[in-house]
């Protein structure tokens, strides 16, 4: 049976880079992923790419060279980048293919995404009101989280506050200098219980991966990571997702929950097995809920883990160890695999000041967005 | 026939009378008098079919699924058949789900307010559960959070959102701590 290893990695710095378009960004984050495989373009047997407002990804090409390879473009919401990997690990997966690429980039403009009501099915009352803004959902989904499991305010405080830590350290992070909890806890409160330094906001970045089977791998690096899992899941009827102007009366557990538990059956692994993991951190509050739904804690049990730096880098499980998106900001073709390109260089023990102590094997990413849907991966060395 | 503005001004005119009258009894949207452009200070609904307007006790209209009972909000939506599905009134009492207050200006479009940041006023918004019926997201009368808890009852009314360039009022739905 084929197994799929990512052979390189590359990545261009997050955060705003005025000059320089977001398709430059990934093209950039290319060449030093083909750089890193020690490999060139035209070696590259196929490519999958997206991105969600920097154009096409196949237009990659006029930057890399017109090389005839099979080139598909990935448009999946905050998936793109999640589910250009899931892609390109089939293609190899199958046998069809030995070499090829991922790659995911993006360039927002400044501020909330202004999102068109209809482009989601939704009619134009919806935004004319006021309701058609993410930040609101994020705020309802942790206040209800939170009173429903006891978890106390400043626990939203101190996951941004390892975030901008985590971020210091990560010379590819857009903020870079820490923020204490008086700060975090007394900024604008954007959407209650959500202050401003507890929310990422939209940027730049691009990453790109280089995938080889299992059989050539070792010919391009002597430290291939095995992508033990790959998945994607979508929401269900009464899951709680953004830009729902009603819900069921019946819970569904969020597609986090699926794609989560689908990856460790397919990689015969669990949570307990994880030695650095990347959550989707799109505020503070998403790390909280989805270090339970993804398997790491029960319901509840954050504010423990977290207040007692548990998931510190040099804690017992660490999480989001780049920045995660609050450091980061968040590009959304190029986020999933931002957290795929961290677990690697930590698996391969090439994160300097915010290495993860003792030789971490394995690796869990995790992202989750709009309309609702959710891709994880699990990495071994 | 002549059909001219005047005459839609006339057909208008007595259509919201009659309703009026007749202490506002719910009819399909095909019959529910418009707001009219031409008539300065109407109050119009943000988006007919949305609740019952005008009305002296206006209520959200659903859509409910025959086949599985499940109850959908806005009607609108085309979530089921027409076949499959009928047009219900919603529940005017609720208790609240969860909140947030919205801090800052949203960007318009998508956001129709004109305020600028200096005027803007934080407003809250929620889902409130309508027991046995559906959970629908609303905007709350208050954005004092020492106002709001989950759990606690609401009560539905139609405001005011804003004025439109032509002195109409536009109304939206909202839901408000209830007094008993």
């Amino acid at each position: 049976m084929t197994e799929v290893c990512i052979v390189g990695i590359g990545i261009h710095k997050f955060g705003r880079t005025d000059g320089m378009s977001g398709m430059q960004q990934g093209a950039h984050a290319v060449r030093e992923a083909l750089s890193d495989a020690s490999i060139e373009w035209n070696d590259v047997q196929f490519a999958f790419g997206g991105s969600a407002a920097a154009g096409n990804a196949d237009a990659l090409v006029n930057e890399l060279g017109l090389t005839g390879v099979q080139f598909m473009n990935v448009s999946n919401g905050c998936a793109t980048g999640g589910s250009a990997l899931l892609s390109a690990y089939s293609a190899i997966k199958s046998g069809q293919y030995d070499l090829g690429l991922a790659v995911g980039f993006d360039k927002h403009p400044r501020g909330a995404f202004n999102a068109d009501p209809r482009a989601s099915g939704l009619e134009t009352w919806y935004g004319d009101i006021g309701l058609m803004i993410t930040t609101q959902f994020f705020g309802m989904k942790i206040q209800k989280y939170m009173h429903d499991h006891g978890i106390a305010p400043e626990v939203l405080g101190k996951v941004a506050q390892k975030a901008f830590h985590n971020g210091s350290l990560n010379p590819n992070a857009w903020r870079r200098d820490e923020v204490d909890m008086d700060t975090i806890m007394n900024s604008d409160m954007l959407a209650n219980p959500l202050t401003k330094f507890m929310f990422c906001s939209p940027a730049e970045g691009g990453v790109a991966l280089i995938l080889a089977s299992d059989k050539v791998a070792r010919k391009y690096t002597n430290r291939p990571v095995y992508l033990r899992a790959a998945t994607m899941r979508t929401r269900h009827y009464g899951s709680f997702e953004v830009f729902s102007p009603y819900q069921a009366l019946q819970r569904a557990d969020a597609p986090t929950v699926f794609a989560s538990q689908a990856a460790y059956e397919m990689a015969g692994m669990g949570p307990e097995d994880m030695d650095v993991i990347q959550i989707q951190d799109t505020e503070s509050g998403a790390e909280i809920m989805h270090m339970a739904e993804n398997g790491f804690c029960a319901d509840g049990d954050q504010e423990k883990l977290i207040m007692e730096g548990h998931t510190a880098i040099d804690g017992s499980m660490p999480i989001n160890t780049d920045g995660g998106c609050l450091a980061n900001g968040e590009p959304i073709g190029a986020s999933g695999l931002r957290q795929v390109y961290e677990v690697v260089a930590q698996l391969r023990g090439e994160c300097g000041d915010r290495q993860v102590p003792n030789d971490p094997k394995t690796g869990y990413t995790h992202v989750y967005g709009a309309p609702g849907l959710s891709a994880c991966t699990i990495l071994q060395l | 026939m002549p059909v001219g503005p005047e005459w839609r001004l006339l057909w208008h005119g007595i259509a919201f009378k009659i309703s009026a009258d007749f202490n506002q009894e719910w009819s399909p949207p095909s019959r529910r008098p418009k707001g009219d452009p031409l008539n300065m200070g109407n109050q119009i609904a943000v988006q007919e079919g949305l609740f019952t307007w005008p009305s002296d006790n206006p209520q959200l209209i659903g859509r409910k699924e025959l086949s599985t009972g499940r109850i959908y909000f806005p009607a609108i939506h085309n979530y089921v058949s027409d076949e499959d599905s009928e047009e219900v009134l919603l529940s005017t009492r609720g208790t609240l789900w969860t909140w947030t207050v919205q801090g800052f200006l949203p960007k318009n479009p998508p956001y129709r307010g004109t305020e600028s940041v200096a005027e803007f006023e934080p407003y809250g918004v929620g889902y409130v559960e309508l027991p046995g019926e559906v959970i629908v997201e609303t905007r709350l009368t208050t954005a004092n959070p020492d106002e709001l808890e989950i759990g606690m009852e609401m009560e539905l009314v139609i405001e005011k959102f804003m004025d439109d360039e032509e002195g109409n009022e536009i109304m939206m739905f909202a839901f408000k701590p209830a007094k008993d």
